[in-house]
């Protein structure tokens, strides 16, 4: 089947779709933080709340992971890789793709950052229209 | 128009016609936005023709899609792409005709999104694209820019240009031409733009429009006595008529023209 390739591009409501299939998702949007163990270094990226960098109450403290806002506004963790494997993230808008793990986390595939400004309520009309019958199984 | 689409019959000829090598000639000066699902469909009937894609011809195609590796080789580049609806492989073969001598020469590297333009091809059984044009994305909006200009231009081949005519004869599958949605008999365009009125302001039109055209147009006289209706019915009609744009007055107040 064409669809072991495709890894369509999601918001927050919508991956629970995908939830347990082992296929991967785009999640498009802002990086709010960064949860970190204490022996390891976060590398930088936007910090909303300072509070949230070391109070984060909602999320554990045994993996590394971060918190972002999806396109429909929905927050998203997502499990980054124990290092010393690399992420790549650095900027505050970023399309993460990875595999979801339940309808609020995704596993971190890889990463393209996206630089300081996008118009997320325009990325949630695109992924929303990628979705309607007039174009889903056609175009996506 | 816009260069979506093709320049041939609107008619819908077919692709097997003699003329064919000119119809393509004419089919890759059109650049159609896809997705990589779109290229995965699109069919050829036999090497050297055109590739097909439900109703569609493509000739130059482009995508923005997620770089996932870039593999530089003696004499050409290759491209492994993402868009999210599937994956293909993209060639660039550098060389004087196609070097842009003032690209940015910003590299496309893996992990960030990217731009190509250029023909689809086979070799054995494996499609790719045969890359004329490959270019780092200059604004992360782009991406979402491509996805909806490639949904714009294959409603647009569904349903025709926006703005046809409700009346306007869409030419029965194959490919058409923006040519078959052109000029417009000028009664029919009368009856489409005025049929939205009321008896008597339509009337009115009607019978001006029906009247040798000249500068000064009508006497509202003759529009009384030619519509029938009374004096303050054709008032208020006129009244409704200019408000609107559809009539104007000319040489005084009591001489009206209709609107082109």
């Amino acid at each position: 089947m064409s669809d072991e390739f495709t890894s369509p591009r999601v918001n927050a409501a919508r991956i629970k779709d995908y939830q347990g299939s082992g296929h991967p998702v785009r999640v498009t949007g802002k990086v709010l933080n960064v949860r970190f163990c204490p022996d390891h270094r976060a590398t930088r990226v936007a910090v909303t709340h300072l509070h949230d960098l070391f109070f984060s109450p909602q999320f554990s403290d045994d993996e590394t992971h971060l918190v972002m806002e999806a396109s429909d506004g929905g927050h998203v963790k997502v499990l980054l890789p124990a290092p010393p494997q690399p992420h790549n993230v650095t900027d505050t808008f970023v399309e993460i793709i990875g595999t979801a793990v339940d309808a609020s986390t995704i596993k971190f595939m890889a990463c393209i950052n996206m630089g300081p400004k996008l118009d997320l309520a325009l990325v949630n009309q695109v992924v929303e229209l990628t979705f309607d019958p007039k174009f889903r199984g056609r175009l996506f | 128009g816009g260069g979506y689409l093709t320049g041939g019959s609107p008619f819908g000829s077919n692709s097997g016609s003699p003329g064919g090598i000119g119809r393509r000639g004419a089919l890759l000066q059109s650049l159609r936005p896809i997705t990589v699902k779109q290229f995965s469909q699109a069919t050829q009937a036999h090497a050297d023709a055109e590739w097909v894609f439900e109703n569609s011809e493509f000739g130059q195609v482009t995508l923005v899609a997620h770089v996932i590796s870039v593999q530089k080789q003696t004499t050409n580049s290759v491209y492994q792409l993402d868009d999210g609806t599937g994956t293909l492989e993209a060639r660039h073969w550098p060389d004087s005709v196609n070097q842009d001598s003032d690209d940015s020469q910003d590299e496309v590297v893996p992990n960030s999104f990217a731009r190509v333009t250029g023909t689809i091809k086979i070799f054995g059984t494996k499609k790719y694209i045969n890359a004329n044009h490959i270019r780092p994305v200059l604004d992360p909006h782009e991406p979402f820019y491509h996805v909806l200009e490639a949904m714009t231009v294959q409603l647009i081949f569904d349903r025709g240009p926006p703005g046809a005519p409700i009346n306007g004869q869409l030419p029965a599958g194959g490919t058409h031409s923006l040519a078959a949605y052109s000029a417009q008999g000028h009664q029919s365009e009368a009856k489409d733009q005025h049929s939205h009125l009321q008896p008597v302001p339509r009337s009115i039109v009607r019978f001006m429009l029906s009247q040798p055209q000249t500068r000064e147009g009508v006497h509202v006289g003759a529009i009384v006595k030619a519509v029938g209706a009374d004096a303050e019915s054709i008032e208020r009609a006129l009244e409704q008529l200019m408000d609107e744009g559809a009539i104007f007055s000319t040489i005084d107040e009591a001489h009206f023209q209709v609107s082109q």
